[in-house]
């Protein structure tokens, strides 16, 4: 399905696969974002190469971290939140869950 | 385009002559355009409720009009994701349009392209489309839209305020879907059972197929469409 409304272009959400500790994402060639849900809670961090961005959404769809205002580069979750990924095409985001954090 | 006064002026006045000049070089207009506007001396009700009733689009969102129980204004009304809350109650006085208590008046104009409201915030004749009749249409369902969630695929780096969505159906719309950015609910027309396409029948149009329908020359008269630089 395809939803499409002023310019921007929508997945699925229940098409989103789950992220779990040492996710990888990769941005394709066409440069869309990627996405997923978050299958763990507590602190996640986020690792990506070039210029990307991460925000993650809570489950009423709210802003609950982006890495384009905040410093940090990691963020309280909850399993089931929403995580969109953008950066240039071959760009790559980790996420690292609770327990692999030091 | 731009224009710079030296001193005081009447941006009203300079955009109604660049907007017949322009009117003129298009074709779409001879002598002064106010003369289409409706004489004081149309009654209500002009317009049957079956032309004006409905359900609208806007860039505020999905509305409602329906005409008041005496029939003598239109109550416009905006969704709230449960039902439908009274936002602007506009009495018929004269010139075809329904005016607020605080003045601003809201004209209707239909025709091949579709239906309009007009809003003129003031007394002048100065206005702007604000919101654009659906169509629902029967032939097209929407199930496969209903109570889903989106996130998007081609948010940039740099835009502000990123954003998901909900979509919702509504029965009284079919052939629409309804989508919710935390903010606004906003109907998508479905071009096909899995795919949808903006639900505004006249902005997107450039600005010769806008002028060139009798609703959208209306609209345009009334509105200064043509000379905000669409198309």
């Amino acid at each position: 399905m395809r939803l499409y409304n002023h310019g921007y272009v929508f997945r699925d959400a229940a098409e989103l696969s789950t992220i779990g500790s040492g996710a990888r994402l990769q941005i394709g060639s066409a440069g869309e974002n990627e996405g997923g849900r978050l299958g763990f809670s507590g602190k996640a961090g986020f690792e990506f190469t070039g210029p990307g961005r991460v925000v993650v959404f809570s489950g009423e769809l709210e802003v609950a971290y982006d890495s384009l205002t905040s410093p940090e580069r990691e963020a309280a979750v909850e399993e089931g939140w929403y995580l969109l990924f953008i950066g240039e095409p071959g760009a790559e985001l980790t996420v690292t869950a609770p327990g692999d954090l030091g | 385009m731009g224009v710079i006064f030296a001193g005081t002026a009447d941006p009203v006045a300079v955009a109604d002559a660049v907007l017949e000049a322009a009117l003129e070089d298009l074709g779409l207009a001879e002598g002064p355009v106010t003369s289409a506007v409706l004489s004081p001396e149309a009654e209500f009700p002009k317009i049957s409720s079956r032309q004006i009733e409905g359900f609208y689009n806007s860039p505020l969102g999905l509305f409602q009009v329906q005409l008041t129980e005496d029939k003598s204004g239109i109550v416009i009304a905006v969704f709230d994701g449960i039902g439908y809350t009274p936002y602007i109650t506009a009495a018929y006085r004269a010139y075809g349009r329904f005016y607020t208590p605080s003045g601003t008046s809201y004209p209707f104009s239909e025709g091949e392209l579709g239906s309009v409201i007009l809003g003129h915030p003031d007394s002048s004749d100065a206005g702007y489309v604000i919101f654009e009749k659906l169509m629902p249409e029967a032939e097209v369902d929407d199930p496969a839209f209903a109570g889903r969630t989106w996130l998007l695929r081609n948010l940039s780096r740099h835009d502000l305020l990123p954003w998901m969505a909900r979509t919702i159906a509504l029965p009284e719309l079919p052939g629409y879907v309804v989508l919710f950015d935390g903010t606004y609910y906003t109907p998508l027309a479905l071009s096909d059972p899995s795919s949808t396409k903006m639900a505004f029948p006249l902005y997107p149009r450039p600005v010769r197929d806008v002028c060139a329908g009798r609703a959208g020359r209306d609209a345009a008269l009334q509105s200064r469409l043509c000379v905000q630089g669409r198309g």
